[in-house]
């Protein structure tokens, strides 16, 4: 249909072709100034934190790539080209320490996220407020904690000699005890466990103001048409987190080739043994620049886990786009 | 049925939160146990839930640097206050900004926001940054400003708040009837999102509180050393403690008495009294946050 | 597409403003007015111009590293130090207070932006990243001429300052041998009736046998050595002579023990000693003469001794190493040497006063450390503290003074510095209870080691620079199996091999190759 139908707004007339390559009159917006400036007034101060707080150092990047030298600034250093990133792959263990990044990352994230919004959900249908109020503090109380004290804890539990599950729990069953600090074998569960409780009052706190934000309206609803508490869970309360886990999943995605240096550094305390299994990225470039104070060299191992980032975020992004166009982050 | 079933969910609800709160809660106390534990004693014999010997040498180390811990607090409490507040501000109005798509400009900006998170200059930068051009060494601004003022995350779960949970209608009618865009976010926007601004004033709250880094880099000890929060001084008592225990061969050396350097009892009370003051805030602020999260979430 | 712009406006002031950093000098002072009293903001923290030489007073900043907690009288001390330099050479000092650990840190990004600093200390880690980046400035020219004094105290010790051929820092002065051995408890070897002989060198079997003796009667819950789980050195240093001359263990050292004048360096993990130390260790373990937990405790070795289930430990065997452990514990130990006293390099001292590029006047900065190192008036005020406030002289003689603090616990004095990196250490006074001749008799020892028991390789100091990747990977490496096998906590059958492999992976023989040329090259010139 070649209608053309002439539409005067404001003097302003456009055609544009539309998906069936039919000739359709759209309205030109013009920009309504009094419309969007409170909105840019709005995120002045955003934007200016922005610029000053990370846009500017951004120039900092470059230090990965240079031979760094104060005297000459910056910018008038030598360039290394890729030289400050060798130290990254010089170790036999590369693929170990990568693979340990990846994997502890996706355990975490997948192990985290369910019990949070499990967490979350109880917690809500906890009636007595006390006991939810009491719940809620306790939980977050492990995230209040550092990670220096968190491993001095877990060696209290893991010591060889006087540790309490040796002492405590394997002596009186009878069993021998365990060198918990030299086999490597049951630390990929002690870390899962470790972080896990030590995060989950946090993310619990994010997914437990999403539920509450769900009207009761839906629940009363289906209430009425029969239908059974995990029903209710199954239908109503998860559909409508799944924005929110989305959104958390893009942005650990980002993350992905960067660790919780604590955790994996205090918690083993640095015993040889566990590497293979301990060891990630983060941990290797602290070691590996503890006693050389290099900043080109630390700088190249935070762009190096920067670009792998940005990559898998993007990816993750436009994969997200194609199922659920407002989920994406961008 | 109903309510045989709602009894189950409360059975199950109790069982499973009780059991996290009891895992989370016995190692805080068994850091308080460790804490008023002789040293001698856990070296030989580890640390226990029934320590055979008690000793209150820990706080006796501290209590010599009293007056400093004591200052540290005040400074944490108002640098926790003041960036907590600011931060909700600064983050809400932005993420307000960028939350509404159709106005040019704002997808640019919402992904120039996730690239920080991606991209990071460094320490170097980000130092001359702040100390060589704007001169926050030794302020109260140091602590305010670096990195924690406005954070990529909080920002992004703001925003999708603001787009998931907020119906347009809302704002539509608002607008029709003359409301300025202001207006509107004050009057209608943030009442509505007191659950998020709750989280977000948590976590940032948290953020501050458990920072630094801020003092160590942008405080000196002499012109700054007043601004010291409360994890800068216990981290500060750490540190050395990790250095004089690497170099233990060389420390010995330098004749630094490693008696005297605090011991793993110590380093237990000092994670206590970092610990408990925000704790304590939190036992008297969980009323509004909890009201905050719950109000906020009734839809009219 | 709009999205281009806006990013590239961004990028481009971005560049604008970082090319101003890169200028390096030009502040764009945006004062933000906001901060509170910045207390005493001295003069120098911000770069004021140099002041004339003669006749004014020139003020520098000295970094002073500090365990937290300055105390009331801190300020008293540096205007007693003042008085005097003021006087003496037209120096006023401010001092910079930093914590220990991060005193490299806050140089280099003090001097790195451009803010006044005169003499800074690197402790326990190495001078390189300083030079490197171009922050210190060569000290030779300096010391020749503000520093006579300084040099002279030095002696052979100002090598362990040099990088590249130049000297870049100033080490404490102090002894200039290290002799090693093992330290028992006094009380344990009288219990089991066995006697030292203070002049003889006993061999690791020898102390076995004691070990043995000790265990069999003390039981299970018993240990005979705390190894340093910290340091890569075998039974912290008692073990072999050896020059780490590349400062670290997997640069390669000389083994001495085969001779005073080997200048091979050598990889000490593939040689027979270290396979044998390996193993004998292992052994102890499994005779429970090293706790399990020795890996991965983290507590300093004197707490563990402390808490008496511990015979003693391997340490130095330098006259003041006995007095000084048996105080820092609270036991009265023996010492049995077994190292006998030589002087090597090590790769460079650990703890180094250097002077950044920013500061006012180097010249004056030297001075004042000369000052310092050569005037016990001013290096003890420095160190101990005021007289009558900080502590009394006990006794006076001339083999030296004998002073006791005003305080049970000498933190809660007004001013304690538990730090001794300051100025000349054999002039110090010596704290009670520690005997009044430890100096004297630490000199004495200095002066009766021979000079075939010099290491070749004194003044020599390995430039890693193009292996910097290689060397990086390989003290990773050294980081993770050596405090293990240190321990005994792995079974060196299976464990020592792969060390190696992992070695050779990370590229320790070319590290070594260079280190071999640049000491040829250096032997060359001698």
């Amino acid at each position: 249909m070649n209608e053309r139908v002439a539409l005067v707004f404001r003097r302003e007339i456009i055609m544009t072709a539309s998906k069936n390559r039919q000739l359709v009159p759209v309205r030109k917006k013009k920009i309504r100034w009094a419309h969007i400036l409170p909105f840019y007034i709005m995120v002045l101060p955003g934007c200016i934190y922005l610029l000053v707080n990370n846009y500017i150092p951004m120039y900092g990047i470059i230090i990965a790539f240079k031979k760094l030298n104060f005297q000459k600034g910056i910018l008038g250093s030598d360039w290394a080209g890729l030289d400050n990133f060798k130290f990254l792959f010089a170790t036999k263990d590369s693929w170990v320490i990568t693979r340990n990044t990846l994997l502890y990352n996706v355990a975490f994230f997948i192990v985290g996220t369910i019990l949070a919004i499990a967490m979350a959900i109880l917690i809500n249908e906890v009636t007595s407020k006390v006991a939810s109020k009491l719940y809620q503090s306790l939980i977050l109380l492990p995230y209040l904690m550092s990670w220096v004290v968190v491993g001095y804890l877990v060696y209290t539990f893991l010591s060889g000699e006087a540790g309490l599950i040796n002492k405590s729990i394997l002596e009186p069953l009878g069993l021998d005890k365990i060198n918990w600090y030299m086999e490597k074998k049951y630390w990929p569960f002690i870390l899962l466990l470790v972080n896990t409780w030590k995060g989950i009052g946090y993310s619990m706190i994010i997914y437990f103001s999403n539920v509450v934000g769900i009207s009761q309206d839906y629940y009363e609803a289906a209430r009425i048409d029969g239908a059974t508490k995990w029903q209710q869970i199954k239908k109503i309360t998860l559909p409508l987190l799944k924005p929110t886990v989305i959104t958390l999943f893009i942005l650990s995605i980002g993350q992905i080739f960067r660790s919780d240096f604590g955790l994996f550094y205090q918690i083993p305390k640095n015993s040889g043994p566990l590497y293979d299994v301990t060891r990630t990225l983060d941990v290797y470039v602290f070691q590996a620049l503890m006693k050389n104070s290099d900043y080109a060299m630390s700088s190249a191992a935070g762009a190096y886990q920067s670009v792998v980032g940005f990559i898998c975020i993007v990816i993750a992004n436009q994969v997200v786009k194609k199922f659920n166009k407002d989920s994406a982050l961008f | 049925m109903k309510s045989r079933e709602n009894t189950i969910t409360q059975l199950i609800a109790h069982i499973f939160c009780g059991a996290a709160a009891l895992c989370a809660l016995l190692p805080f106390v068994l850091l308080i146990i460790a804490s008023f534990t002789d040293n001698a004693w856990a070296t030989a014999n580890g640390y226990s839930f029934l320590p055979k010997e008690w000793s209150l040498e820990a706080y006796r180390y501290i209590a010599v640097q009293g007056s400093t811990i004591g200052r540290a607090y005040v400074m944490t409490v108002v640098v926790t206050v003041l960036g907590t507040v600011s931060s909700i501000l600064i983050t809400t109005l932005f993420a307000y900004g960028i939350s509404n798509k159709d106005i040019p400009g704002m997808k640019i900006l919402n992904f120039l926001l996730v690239f920080t998170m991606l991209f990071n200059g460094g320490l170097v930068s980000t130092y001359y940054t702040y100390v060589k051009y704007f001169q926050i060494r030794d302020t109260i601004w140091a602590l305010l400003l670096p990195n924690l003022l406005m954070n990529a995350f909080n920002v992004i779960l703001v925003k999708n708040y603001f787009t998931n949970s907020i119906p347009p209608s809302l704002k539509e009618a608002a607008r029709i009837d003359g409301a300025s865009e202001f207006r509107i976010f004050v009057k209608i926007i943030m009442p509505l999102s007191l659950p998020i601004v709750a989280t977000i004033g948590l976590m940032t709250a948290l953020a501050y509180w458990n920072d630094w880094q801020n003092g160590m880099y942008y405080l000196s000890e002499r012109g700054g050393g007043h601004l010291y929060t409360i994890q800068t001084v216990l981290n500060n008592i750490n540190e050395n403690l990790q250095v004089l225990k690497q170099n233990a061969s060389q420390a010995a050396s330098i004749g630094a008495t490693t008696v005297n350097m605090p011991t793993t009892t110590i380093r237990m009370a000092i994670a206590a009294i970092g610990i408990l003051p925000i704790m304590i805030a939190y036992s008297f602020f969980q009323r509004y946050f909890v009201k905050g999260i719950t109000l906020g979430g009734v839809k009219e | 597409m709009k999205l281009k712009k806006v990013v590239s406006l961004v990028l481009c002031s971005a560049m604008v403003l970082s090319s101003l950093a890169g200028c390096g000098g030009s502040s764009n002072g945006t004062d933000t007015g906001g901060g509170t009293d910045s207390g005493t903001t001295d003069a120098g923290t911000e770069g004021k111009a140099a002041e004339a030489d003669s006749g004014e007073i020139t003020n520098i900043v000295w970094q002073y590293p500090s365990p937290g907690n300055l105390g009331s009288g801190f300020d008293d001390v540096e205007a007693a130090l003042n008085e005097m330099l003021e006087r003496d050479i037209g120096v006023h000092v401010t001092f910079e207070p930093v914590e220990l650990a991060k005193s490299q840190t806050e140089a280099t990004l003090m001097a790195s932006s451009g803010q006044q600093l005169d003499i800074c200390l690197t402790a326990f880690t190495s001078i390189a990243p300083l030079v490197d980046g171009g922050l210190i400035h060569p000290l030779d020219d300096l010391l020749a001429k503000n520093g006579q004094e300084l040099s002279e105290i030095l002696g052979t010790n100002v090598n362990l300052g040099k990088y590249d051929s130049q000297v870049y820092g100033i080490p404490p002065a102090d002894r200039t041998g290290n002799a090693y051995g093992y330290m028992a408890r006094t009380d344990l070897l009288e219990k089991y009736g066995i006697t030292i002989d203070s002049n003889k060198y006993y061999t690791l079997e020898e102390i076995e046998e004691i070990f043995a003796t000790v265990k069999a009667g003390e039981g299970d819950n018993f240990y005979c050595t705390v190894p340093w789980n910290t340091t890569q050195e075998p039974l912290n240093d008692s073990y072999i002579e050896m020059d780490k001359i590349g400062g670290k263990m997997g640069a390669g050292v000389l083994m001495l023990n085969r001779g005073f004048d080997d200048l091979t360096v050598t990889n000490l993990f593939t040689t027979d000693e270290y396979a044998e130390y390996a193993n004998l260790m292992y052994q102890w373990a499994q005779k429970g003469y090293i706790s399990p937990e020795a890996a991965v405790t983290t507590e300093f070795a004197g707490s563990i001794l402390q808490t008496g289930n511990y015979l003693g430990q391997f340490y130095w065997a330098d006259p003041a190493a006995r007095g000084g452990m048996s105080s820092s514990v609270g036991i009265d130990f023996t010492l049995i040497p077994m190292i006998e006293g030589y002087v090597t390099n090590n790769g460079g001292g650990a703890i180094l006063w250097s002077i950044p590029v920013t500061s006012v006047n180097p010249d004056k900065a030297m001075q004042a450390l000369n000052y310092v190192y050569s005037h016990p008036e001013a290096n003890w005020l420095i160190q101990f503290g005021i007289e009558g406030v900080s502590y009394e002289v006990l006794e006076e003689t001339e083999e030296g003074t004998l002073i006791q603090y005003l305080a049970d616990d000498p933190q809660s004095l007004p001013y304690h510095n538990p730090y001794g990196l300051w100025g000349n250490i054999l002039e110090w006074p010596v704290v009670a209870p520690t005997p009044i001749n430890k100096n004297q008799l630490t000199k004495e020892f200095d002066a009766a080691i021979p000079e075939s028991r010099y290491s070749p390789a004194l003044g020599y100091n390995f430039v890693q620079g193009s292996v910097n990747t290689e060397m990086t990977a390989v003290d990773t490496v050294v980081d993770q199996y050596t405090p293990s096998i240190n321990c005994g906590a792995l079974d060196p059958a299976k464990s020592l091999p792969e060390f190696i492999a992992a070695l050779e992976a990370a590229g320790i023989n070319k590290v070594i190759e260079e280190n071999q040329r640049q000491l040829d090259a250096w032997a060359a010139e001698q």
